[in-house]
């Protein structure tokens, strides 16, 4: 469960002829896909979208917005820090509730609303950005350039510490724990961006790759040109730019909402105590395990489809690594709708009162919550299947564009590995919903 | 067919499996039956209970429910307990150690002193799945199905 102390019910596992209609559903999907769809590549990535008014584009790139933005995350970071820093450790403290679920669930609705907006608000680019000014240097030059290989894969170790920090840490929903975390990551971040220049966020700053993954489902994109376009979501997934460590990077989201249900189920529980293993490193082996998993999967299905398409090329499951983030958000959306619902208002609530004095600094502190969705197990149910499915038909559709653009003259029918390997994260995440 | 636009085919394609999710809702309703059918479980502790005896009363809606903890084991009849929105549940601890039992996601905790039965009587407003567990052990004792 997340963050152990951040949320108290889980949802009720979906009933079994759900979870095996959805897995039926994706199943027949799939090979309509693989038999019917087109066979010439459709998504133009970048190229694509519909512009959106001038005005709006220059209002939104203008450079009051930025520094609003920029200034709006520095705030915000400064108040949560402040709470996290000479508030009481309790269960009332907001800053678990801010870290576990404002930030990091709330980055997935942001990001597919608004597009990569953590680069916009990032505290610690603006802190990097203002040192700078400060010192008369420009931000962008570091004392040494990046390695060309580096890609996303230090953001991919950045997502593995924060899972770890969320799924596994002992104690992880307590102050001091968060703050070490947060101590260490913020010197990382700062230090590399000093030595790489800020170009280092773009690589390793975990928060930064997830919204932009994310927002590339999102509705607005940046068109080739610069322009603010909207854009089928599909088109948009498929400009996801190809980095060395994408694929891990992905792999580390999936796995790590895999993971994080399964060690929800008591059965999951009942063998770590069984086992008499201490709990830290069952959950870090876990957590590995489920990462690995992913990672190895994926890489072998794209190997065996390059093979099957006569196709020798190296690096090959980057390029194919995009279609894994819709079943990623499919997966989020499954597994932490209700939670970020209900603890996100309570999260709200308490934000009013980070010190605990009874203050009402944000005037949220006697917001009723409403949770109505609580109630609704069906409907919860509905969805987190409905999820899991299209984002498994959406990863299933943009890998097979990517495969007819790159393998042309092979037959569709060598994307069968990877096909295979997308059933089997979604009936693992119906099979993790109804199960755990 | 090639004039089809890929977001026509993509939205066609999400909507049928959409549909067919939708369809097995539909189908489902009789959830909530699956825990009035079942017959409450009890097991008897090892150490002798120092409560009166509940299932000699005629209250039969009260879920009994009892645990007992030796050399941080956990000895529960079931790992899943299955119960209705509102329905009396009674929970009896006895563990060999001081602790405290806790139900997460509501504020049901009680004080465990070492081979003494403790009893912790709720009942769940809201479906869901709650773990009820020992704080300084840190065991999972068993989760609470609330339908």
């Amino acid at each position: 469960m997340i963050a152990h102390g951040v949320g108290g019910r889980q949802d009720l596992p979906i009933p079994f002829s759900l979870a095996v209609t959805g897995a039926a559903a994706a199943l027949v999907v799939s090979f309509l896909v693989l038999r019917m769809a087109w066979r010439q590549p459709r998504f133009r990535g970048d190229q694509s979208g519909r512009p959106l008014p001038l005005a709006v584009s220059r209002a939104a790139d203008s450079s009051w917005t930025r520094w609003a933005l920029r200034l709006l995350g520095l705030v915000a970071a400064a108040y949560v820090t402040w709470g996290a820093v000479a508030g009481p450790d309790l269960a009332t403290n907001p800053t678990a509730g801010v870290v576990y679920v404002l930030l990091w669930i709330g980055i997935v609705p942001l990001s597919l609303l608004f597009g990569p907006f953590w680069r916009l608000v990032n505290p610690l680019r603006t802190l990097h950005l203002l040192l700078c000014r400060a010192i008369r240097l420009d931000p962008a030059v570091g004392m040494r350039t990046l390695p060309a290989g580096v890609g996303l894969w230090p953001a991919a170790a950045g997502l593995a510490a924060f899972t770890w920090l969320e799924l596994v840490a002992p104690d992880r929903a307590t102050l001091p724990v968060i703050r070490a975390w947060f101590a260490m990551f913020v010197a990382v971040m700062l230090l590399g961006a000093v030595v790489f220049g800020s170009r280092w966020f773009d690589h390793a700053d975990p928060f930064e790759a997830y919204s932009s993954l994310v927002a590339r489902l999102s509705w607005l994109g940046r068109r080739s040109d610069g322009r603010l376009v909207a854009r089928n979501p599909l088109e948009n997934l498929d400009g996801a730019p190809v980095r060395p460590g994408l694929t891990a990077t992905v792999a580390v989201l999936l796995g790590s909402t895999m993971f994080d249900s399964a060690s929800a189920s008591p059965w999951w529980d009942r063998w770590v105590q069984e086992s008499g293993a201490p709990a830290t490193l069952a959950g870090t082996v876990g957590l590995l395990a489920a990462v690995s998993v992913v990672y190895l999967t994926f890489t072998f299905a794209v190997r065996w489809v390059a093979a099957l398409a006569g196709s020798d090329r190296r690096g090959l499951s980057e390029l194919f690594a995009h279609s894994v983030v819709p079943i990623v958000v499919g997966y989020v959306i499954a597994h932490y709708l209700t939670l970020f619902v209900l603890e996100g208002q309570r999260t709200l609530v308490l934000l009013s009162d980070p010190l605990g004095t009874g203050a009402n600094w944000l005037g949220t502190a006697e917001l009723t919550e409403n949770r109505w969705i609580a109630g609704q197990p069906t409907l919860v149910a509905s969805i987190q299947v409905g999820a899991i499915v299209v984002g498994h038909v959406l990863g299933i559709v943009a890998a097979h564009d990517r495969a007819v653009r790159l393998f042309p003259l092979a037959r569709p029918d060598c994307q069968l590995p990877l096909l295979v390997v997308m059933v089997f994260y979604t009936v693992g995440g119906l099979l993790l919903l109804f199960a755990a | 067919m090639p004039t089809t636009r890929p977001g026509r085919h993509t939205a066609a394609l999400a909507t049928f499996a959409v549909m067919l999710v939708l369809t097995a809702c539909g189908a489902d309703d009789g959830q909530g039956d699956t825990a009035a059918t079942h017959t409450p479980t009890t097991t008897a502790p090892s150490a002798p209970p120092d409560t009166p005896d509940a299932s000699a009363t005629p209250q039969a809606s009260v879920r009994e429910i009892e645990v007992v903890i030796v050399d941080g084991t956990v000895d529960t009849a079931e790992d899943s307990v299955e119960v209705a929105v509102g329905e009396a549940v009674r929970v009896t601890v006895t563990s060999d150690v001081d602790d405290e039992v806790h139900v997460h996601g509501v504020d049901q905790t009680a004080e465990l002193s070492a081979g003494l039965p403790t009893t912790l009587e709720f009942s769940l407003a809201e479906p869901g799945v709650y773990e009820v567990e020992t704080h300084e052990g840190g065991l999972l004792l068993f989760q609470l199905l609330v339908q």
